[in-house]
């Protein structure tokens, strides 16, 4: 198990900040935010971990300060962003990451401008980066067990109904948009203090393009999607590469089959397979007349 | 003092006049039915009561308080709660978390606050809730797989769920068989018994004279007549208006 933590650390890096950022467009998506600011949010989070960590500041320190200064840029942007609906809203977050892509060009002090910064201490040690992906999806699948994923949800099918039984929308939006925030910003943290640099080209629209890869490959809307999907894009390039220049074309094949045949991701179809081995597994034992009559009553 | 009043409600989509000038009050323990042709601006009044609809001018009060601008979600932590006309149930939910997620909307769903091993009070309002419109044998399946009646009473109990002061129904039996009707009109006049003030706007006008206390008639966004509801059912212009005729 070490030995293989230890082969595999470039592409179990790579899985990480490609699931924390795929679960960043998820948590913003789910309530109804089709949100493109995730590579923004990302940007602060490399940028200011590579300045503070070259500082000489704890890596814990650095990590809180970039979920405060992410979650306080959120914030600051919401009344803005929850006035607006739709392509508009979209349009709105794009703008948002490109204002961050070309402010991190014209400030190459603190950003190194287009060569990008190297030489940042690798200071997060695997069993954090893992710890830190982990909690997410914990917290991801538990705020969605919750009331408040509840109320999401019904944000997100019908705005109208959620408010007629009191969902705040806007306030929903707005915390939905800063978890999603805060997420992108640790993936930057996750993806400087381990691979030890950040530039340009970790904030290109490419990377807009593999965060929603991520998502449709996994699953938008299963808790678990930005996970599988995470895995699975990081992982295609990395195994396909003995296909040498066909690589690219089965990689795009693979997401292809995926989106004809699974729109729900890989996450709808281990759902459908385990419901389908669930329908077809016979009960183990035939149901005592005392327990059947147990259950009729609690019915 | 009323428990809602519209005082010259008006609601005007550019030159449409969906709601003209409309007036009138449900107090508390009333029920209100409300009639009117297709188009006559029943569903718009209620949009306008519940802020789904902005209001062109006039003045509506809820418990004496101007609710004329406050925003959707702060009416049912007041406790003016609606169903729509059309079926709004969200899928990917059980019937059962459908109707909680109505109760939970107060802060009660905070579970620090109550006991290891009790109920939280959201929970207790809609497993009351569900028990109240006899759907506890479904509260774990999907709103998909239930009969058309059935969605119609979820949609019931989850307005139910928020504890309301007022409940506006448009259209609560609209789509239903003639048992699933009387068994909705047994619930509401139960409902009305315990002191539920309700609007009710609903095309079945043998059910409003058998239920209301009160009815009201719109007819091209204006009131046409309000009253006693045999007395205002039997008045010429609204026969003519609602039935087409005067005879």
């Amino acid at each position: 198990m070490t030995e293989f933590l230890a082969a595999n650390a470039p592409l179990l890096r790579s899985i990480s900040v490609l699931t924390l950022l795929g679960y960043s467009v998820h948590v913003a998506l789910r309530a109804g935010v089709f949100s493109f600011a995730t590579v923004g949010f990302y940007a602060v989070g490399g940028y200011l971990t590579a300045n503070l960590l070259e500082g000489g500041l704890h890596r814990y320190l650095v990590l809180l300060a970039v979920l405060a200064l992410t979650g306080v840029l959120a914030v600051l942007v919401t009344p803005v962003l929850t006035r607006l609906r739709y392509l508009y809203l979209a349009m709105a977050t794009l703008a948002l990451t490109l204002f961050v892509q070309s402010l991190a060009q014209s400030w190459p002090t603190y950003t190194g401008g287009a060569q990008g910064l190297f030489g940042i201490p690798r200071v997060l040690l695997q069993g954090e980066m893992f710890t830190l992906v982990i909690g997410v999806v914990v917290l991801v699948w538990l705020t969605q067990r919750s009331a408040a994923g509840r109320s999401i949800a019904a944000l997100r099918h019908d705005e109208v109904l959620s408010a007629s039984v009191g969902v705040d929308v806007r306030a929903t939006q707005a915390r939905a948009f800063v978890a999603s925030a805060v997420i992108a910003g640790t993936a930057g943290f996750v993806q400087t203090s381990s691979f030890g640099v950040f530039g340009p080209t970790d904030i290109s629209f490419g990377v807009v393009v593999s965060c929603l890869t991520v998502l449709v490959v996994g699953g938008a809307l299963h808790w678990v999607g930005p996970l599988l999907g995470g895995v699975l894009v990081a992982a295609l390039p990395v195994y396909l590469s003995a296909a040498g220049s066909w690589n690219l074309i089965l990689q795009a094949v693979v997401v292809l089959v995926v989106v004809v045949y699974r729109p729900d991701g890989l996450a709808g179809f281990f759902s459908w397979v385990w419901r389908r081995a669930r329908r077809r597994t016979p009960p183990t034992s035939a149901p005592t007349p005392t327990a059947a009559a147990t259950e009729g009553a609690t019915r | 003092m009323s428990r809602l009043e519209l005082q010259d409600v008006r609601v005007h989509f550019g030159g449409v006049k969906a709601v003209d000038g409309v007036s009138f009050a449900v107090e508390p323990g009333q029920l209100v039915g409300m009639v009117g042709p297709n188009g006559s601006g029943k569903s718009t009044t209620v949009n306008a009561v519940t802020r789904t609809a902005d209001l062109t001018s006039g003045r509506i009060t809820f418990d004496g308080e101007d609710v004329s601008t406050v925003r959707p979600h702060v009416l049912r932590r007041k406790g003016l709660v609606r169903t729509f006309q059309g079926i709004r149930l969200i899928p990917e939910l059980s019937v059962r978390d459908n109707v909680r997620l109505a109760a939970e909307q107060d802060g009660s769903r905070r579970r620090w606050r109550v006991g290891r091993g009790e109920k939280l009070p959201s929970d207790t309002a809609c497993d009351a809730a569900l028990e109240r419109l006899d759907l506890l044998d479904v509260r774990d399946e999907a709103p998909s797989a239930l009969p058309y009646g059935t969605q119609r009473r979820v949609e019931i109990a989850r307005a139910l769920a928020t504890g309301p002061r007022l409940l506006l129904l448009d259209e609560p039996v609209a789509g239903m068989n003639r048992a699933e009707r009387e068994e909705i009109a047994a619930v509401l006049t139960d409902l009305n018994s315990d002191g539920l003030s309700m609007l009710v706007i609903e095309h079945d006008l043998r059910l409003l004279l058998a239920l209301s206390d009160h009815l009201v008639v719109l007819n091209f966004g204006r009131l046409l007549a309000q009253g006693e509801p045999a007395a205002t059912a039997a008045l010429p212009e609204v026969r003519q208006a609602y039935l087409g005729s005067a005879a």
